[in-house]
């Protein structure tokens, strides 16, 4: 049967070669495409560490030095500062209905355009890596776990003095080292001393980017209180968790309403309140990477709809050729399945010997790392599930393409059909 | 003798309704992935209120400060006040200079703050106003005088009268940005986001914040982009000209740092393709690259095509072997075949052109640059999106398409012998 088909498709080589050329290469396009999607598929729906379902953040702006309503230092009494009087508003955010958890950091919360890199070095292991200073209940506000899934080891080790957590992941790459808690870890250039306390799971920056070692290390209230963010208090992060039956579409809105007055004091007053979500479409737009995913998705569109044209306009072309061909087939005995196999047959197989040498190119293609293997990999599994998935895709538009031709013949009589010969 | 063509081409579309809705949908395929990269630039590029001179107005949209000791050392941001003042504002040619400062977000609020919320505020200097053209509702936009003593008058669009007082009659309100107290001047109407260099929520006189960042590098460097209008689309290389000799002078007396505009002030042109602040930016590449993928998008489709259009003639082989028996040449049967395509060609690129406006204004935020707006949300208009040219290019789109996948067929199914094709009957 298949040495009848391959016979079928060299008589044909003219048209074929066409055809053969063309698949040839859309399974090299189609492969790339499919493969930069399954990677960012598998890197979306891995876990992002945290959880921003019910959070808001609050945004604070500070008085220009020119409004009629700054006071200035002189102004105040000893100790009367923003941060003290952000620390007390906070409380009254605590106790707002429906408010669970707040918190505060410093270039510490999810999809936050700032990041901070240092050098640490934990156990005479040196290491650059991501950090933040956080205030306790961030772990508890944005639901981040430690490897057995609970948050309040976390919170109690932010507690302790000098404690500090880091993600799991730190010195993974050295296979001697391991990441263990009490060890002594020194923030580098700064000089300054922690004390392992609690490791978390991995984090990473948002869906579409792979978790990196974060060291979280404490912001403590008496910072706050002396006056540290004064003036600058759009650096500090105040986010909030709310309980999922509160919260609604209104939220936002109601809590900004009722805390609007409160939040006026000293020489900082509420911007803004808004949902985490907000920050995180804002956050995967300034990177880009859902518009070349859409864009990706729209050219794999594009190419396969092509080759479904291809494909039923030489297969109806090849059809009404050969009509002859056929009447004499069913004349001589073959049933309309049969012809109808032949016809899906010969573009199947066509589309396997296009596809042998556009495996060879992809796989150089994949080995000359021109495709992505920083978030994923480049594994047999990998390229073995994105050359299954580009080959039924394609084995998909041709079935689409060589039906209609197909019915059309298996339908004719005989007869007529014979006619054509 | 066309009216037959054109029965005929609708009696060949419905003889067959499955193979015609599928080369339609093909062609509509690729008219709408043309018309929408055409439709993206048009957008990005086109005239309309308040940018309604794009075509005419120079932009320094970035800056660099070199320091003379150490050519190693640059600073890139935008410009500073005092540029403006020293080079922008003196160029004699210009119908209008002005220049602003974008991205400042305030909260916007009524004085007892009942109503508040966050918006998006322009520092301006008076000559912005007459670079754009603002459609006012009320009120008119602040002067020199104001600009000068940094007075707190203010600009506002419909929307954010709206919000505050319910009503665009607001002149002589006031309104608080941020707690500062302002002025309401003027109402305009809401301006989408796409014209970047209009849009704003308030629009204030950049006198009237003095924390505004303008003094790095000896003042070169700061936060401002400057507009130059000019009289008509030939002064433009003049104007260009007449810039960079100020700068010049200017950079003659810098001690520590020059500017570097990197061949700035851009056309419209220019300044979307602009990659680097200091590299001038290379629109001929990026126009090349532009009409490389449209006819990528229209060979492809067009080859594919051609193989239905290949079966479909193949049908009608003794048709034209009759027709020529009869005396037609083949010039006559190839244009009717074409003229009969067309209208299967011009079906599907009306579908086209619907589809691309479809994923236009469904997906603003996939192909244009739209970041986080204000209270003036992004919208698309008319204005924007529809343009004679437009249909035009789409019709002329059209056209090649059915030319490259007919043509071929259409030239191979004629030279076929007259006897041969009425043998096929």
């Amino acid at each position: 049967m298949i040495r009848h088909l391959l016979r079928l498709i060299w008589n044909q080589r003219r048209q074929n070669g066409w055809l053969w050329a063309e698949l040839l290469l859309v399974s090299v396009f189609l492969w790339f495409l499919v493969d930069y999607l399954y990677v960012m598929g598998r890197t979306y729906t891995t876990p992002l560490g945290f959880d921003i379902e019910h959070t808001y953040q609050i945004g604070f702006g500070d008085l220009s030095d020119s409004n009629p309503d700054f006071l200035s230092k002189e102004e105040r009494a000893p100790g009367d500062t923003d941060g003290a009087l952000l620390l007390d508003l906070l409380e009254r955010i605590r106790a707002y209905p429906g408010v669970e958890e707040v918190c505060y950091s410093d270039a510490g919360i999810p999809y936050t355009q700032g990041t901070r890199f240092i050098n640490f070095q934990v156990d005479s292991l040196e290491r650059n890596c991501r950090w933040m200073k956080v205030s306790p209940d961030y772990f508890t506000v944005f639901r981040v776990r430690d490897r057995e899934g609970r948050t309040e080891p976390l919170v109690e080790a932010l507690r302790k003095p000098q404690g500090a957590v880091f993600s799991e992941g730190f010195g993974q790459d050295d296979p001697d080292f391991n990441l263990s808690l009490g060890q002594e870890i020194v923030r580098m250039f700064v000089n300054d001393h922690f004390k392992l306390n609690g490791i978390c799971q991995p984090v990473r920056r948002s869906e579409y980017e792979r978790a990196e070692p974060v060291a979280f290390l404490p912001i403590t209230a008496s910072t706050v209180a002396d006056g540290y963010y004064d003036g600058e208090m759009n650096s500090l992060e105040v986010c909030f968790r709310v309980r999922p039956e509160v919260d609604d579409t209104g939220f936002a809105a109601r809590f900004r309403k009722d805390m609007a007055k409160q939040a006026r004091i000293g020489n900082i007053y509420m911007l803004d309140v808004t949902p985490m979500s907000d920050l995180r479409t804002q956050y995967i737009r300034s990177t880009g990477v859902e518009n070349e995913v859409k864009t990706r998705v729209a050219v794999a569109c594009f190419l396969l709809v092509n080759i479904f044209l291809g494909i039923i306009g030489t297969f109806w072309f090849r059809t009404e050729y050969r009509k002859g061909e056929m009447g004499l087939r069913m004349a001589l005995g073959s049933t309309r399945r049969q012809l109808n196999s032949i016809m899906m047959g010969e573009g199947i197989l066509l589309l396997i010997l296009a596809f042998v040498p556009s495996l060879v190119i992809s796989f150089n293609i994949a080995t000359m790392d021109l495709v992505d293997s920083y978030l994923l990999p480049f594994t047999w599994l990998r390229f073995a599930i994105c050359e299954g998935i580009t080959f039924t895709l394609i084995v998909c538009m041709i079935i689409c393409g060589v039906w209609y031709p197909a019915r059309t013949t298996a339908r004719l009589e005989p007869a007529e059909a014979l006619h054509y010969e | 003798m066309y009216k037959i063509y054109l029965k005929q081409a609708w009696a060949l579309l419905k003889e067959n309704k499955l193979l015609s809705g599928v080369s339609i949908f093909g062609t509509a395929l690729a008219i709408c992935m043309i018309m929408v990269i055409v439709i993206v630039w048009q957008v990005r590029t086109a005239n309309y209120s308040p940018e309604d001179n794009r075509d005419r107005t120079l932009y320094v949209i970035s800056a660099g400060a070199n320091s003379i000791e150490n050519p190693e050392i640059n600073n890139i941001s935008k410009l500073g006040t005092r540029v403006a003042k020293e080079c922008v504002y003196p160029l004699r040619q210009a119908e209008a200079v002005g220049f602003a400062n974008h991205g400042y977000q305030a909260l916007v609020a009524v004085t007892d703050h009942t109503v508040e919320f966050k918006g998006d505020v322009s520092y301006t200097d008076a000559g912005f106003w007459s670079v754009f053209n603002f459609r006012f509702l009320a009120g008119k936009p602040y002067g020199e005088e104001v600009v000068e003593s940094g007075i707190r008058d203010a600009v506002v669009s419909e929307s954010v009268a709206r919000k505050l007082y319910g009503t665009t009659d607001v002149v002589g309100r006031t309104v608080e940005l941020s707690y500062t107290l302002y002025t309401i001047r003027g109402v305009v109407e809401d301006v989408s986001i796409l014209a970047e260099d209009a849009y704003a929520d308030v629009w204030v006189p950049y006198t009237s914040n003095g924390t505004l960042w303008d003094n790095v590098c000896e003042r070169l460097i700061g936060s401002y982009q400057a507009y130059i209008l000019a009289a008509s689309t030939d002064d433009l290389p003049r104007l260009k000209e007449e810039l960079q000799t100020n700068v010049e002078r200017m950079n003659a007396s810098q001690r520590e740092y020059r500017l570097n505009l990197g061949g700035a002030p851009d056309t419209i042109m220019e300044r979307l393709t602009r990659e680097g602040v200091m590299n001038e930016p290379d629109v001929r590449t990026a126009v090349l690259r532009y009409l490389l993928i449209i006819a990528v998008a229209l060979l492809i489709p067009a080859i594919n095509m051609s193989g239905l259009a290949l079966s479909r003639m193949r049908r009608r082989i003794s048709e034209i072997g009759v027709r020529r028996a009869f005396g037609a040449t083949r010039n006559e049967l190839i244009g009717q075949i074409l003229y009969e395509n067309l209208l299967q060609t011009l079906l599907g690129g009306v579908l086209g052109l619907v589809l691309s406006y479809l994923v236009i204004v469904t997906l603003p935020g996939w192909l244009l640059p739209v970041g986080e707006a204000g209270v003036s949300q992004v919208f698309l208009n008319a204005d924007m999106l529809f343009n004679p040219m437009v249909f035009l290019l789409a019709f002329a789109a059209c056209l090649l398409l059915n030319l490259l996948s007919v043509g071929v067929p259409a030239w191979r199914s004629t030279k076929t012998p007259i006897v041969d094709a009425l043998n096929e009957y």
